[in-house]
């Protein structure tokens, strides 16, 4: 073996993590060789050194301190992005549902307001009928697509709440350069448990967001505006603007 | 893995605060003795385990539970770690932010003192290169698993544990903690 080779098959066992003096070749050419003797010797002193370095041990009370700032930290605002694209998808949903009602059709009444869903109700207003007659009255087909609205809307909101439960830690990224959190907004409960105030407070955002689509929809549907009438509010208080420009 | 770790990671997603005392409680001396030699400074080192523990927690969801635990929470130390390191180099000259260690005169130290010899040694490498070592050599990761965390091949994480191992030889032989030695490549 020359000497050049000697530190490659050094490396070799090391990173096996076996002793290289059991090692025959190693030590054979280690008998032979002083100056490569003392490269093994200064290898095995790396060794022996590290395990005999000092060991400083953290706080005890790391856990309780960890969990506190878990506590103190916002929920991950990383499902914020969930806003534009849950109205995005109710946009989808509630034009597939109302894509094969006949236009221009005139409404005999409104739905009332649905209490489960926090959602506007639309009034469908319509022009003169076609050419071809609808085979239902035209009140029960305003009521059937009013009903099925109601329901895509109610079925929409609880995939998105779905969501967030499957999504409990958001957290993006770990490369972690990322700048600090944002400050905390809402106050935590100091009665109910921190993981369990992250995940209310993340449902938030999501039901004000769907809020927020559905009247988005509605001021977009091009019959919405009942004639010598004013638009329907949504019956919820705070709705949450459509598109976040903060940053994840 | 052992399955306590996977229990505790399964009641730390559902809420069990608990839980997550335990799991720091758990690895909490591999992750402060990664931070402490990488940044050797005590109190960094409590921050910046503190913080890291803070986002593994919060990206949990995110941990791949067919594989081992304890990779993907030193990855994630690590990357605190080159983050203030990153940041540390930055700041304008003469902040004290390394704790002083003894100032050992060109003496022979004899094995005796191989421990400090040792960790001066490691103050002189570069940091990817210490943090690869220690990866290696204290926390006995394998290489697949030092290049996961350190994010780099694995043929670089080899590199780096070699030309450490080489350096801090090269420093104990130059302090006499070894024998002196001349050595030519032939």
């Amino acid at each position: 073996m020359r000497c050049n080779e000697f530190e490659t098959r050094l490396n070799h066992l090391l990173d096996r993590r076996r002793d290289p003096r059991h090692d025959r070749i190693v030590a054979n050419h280690a008998d032979d060789c002083g100056d490569c003797r003392r490269l093994m010797d200064a290898y095995l002193g790396i060794c022996e050194g590290l395990s005999g370095l000092a060991s400083p041990v953290p706080a005890d009370d790391l856990g309780e301190r960890v969990l506190c700032e878990l506590a103190r930290q916002p929920a991950p605002s990383s499902r914020r992005w969930l806003a534009p694209w849950a109205a995005i998808a109710a946009a989808l949903l509630v034009f597939v549902a109302t894509r094969d009602r006949q236009p221009h059709q005139p409404v005999a009444a409104p739905a009332p307001a649905l209490a489960a869903a926090p959602v506007p109700v639309p009034v469908i207003v319509a022009a003169p009928a076609p050419a071809q007659t609808p085979s239902a009255p035209v009140g029960v087909l305003a009521r059937q697509a009013t009903e099925k609205y109601a329901d895509l809307a109610r079925d929409t909101q609880s995939a998105l709440a779905g969501m967030s439960m499957l999504l409990p830690h958001m957290d993006i990224d770990m490369d972690l350069n990322m700048d600090e959190p944002a400050a905390q907004s809402d106050p935590v409960n100091d009665d109910a448990s921190p993981l369990t105030t992250q995940v209310a407070a993340g449902l938030k955002p999501l039901a004000d967001s769907t809020t927020g689509a559905m009247s988005f929809l509605w001021n977009m549907l091009p019959h919405s505006q009942p004639a010598g009438g004013t638009l329907p509010q949504p019956t919820s208080g705070n709705v949450a603007p459509l598109v976040r420009t903060d940053t994840i | 893995m052992p399955d306590n770790v996977r229990e505790l990671v399964s009641r730390c997603l559902q809420g069990d605060g608990s839980a997550v005392v335990e799991l720091v409680d758990h690895f909490r001396g591999q992750v402060f003795g990664l931070c402490y030699r990488m940044l050797r400074h005590q109190q960094d080192a409590e921050d910046v385990t503190q913080e890291a523990f803070v986002r593994a927690l919060r990206s949990l969801g995110r941990w791949d539970s067919s594989r081992e635990f304890s990779p993907w929470l030193l990855a994630i130390a690590g990357n605190r770690c080159r983050t203030l390191l990153a940041m540390r180099s930055r700041r304008p000259p003469g902040s004290p932010l390394v704790e002083d260690l003894p100032d050992r005169s060109p003496e022979p130290a004899g094995f005796a003192n191989l421990a400090e010899e040792v960790e001066l040694a490691l103050t002189a490498l570069r940091d990817e290169h210490r943090a690869a070592f220690l990866l290696f050599h204290e926390q006995e990761l394998s290489y697949v698993e030092i290049a996961a965390a350190m994010n780099c091949p694995v043929g670089t994480a080899k590199t780096w544990v070699h030309r450490a191992r080489r350096e801090l030889a090269d420093q104990l032989i130059r302090r006499g903690a070894v024998e002196e030695h001349a050595h030519a490549l032939q």
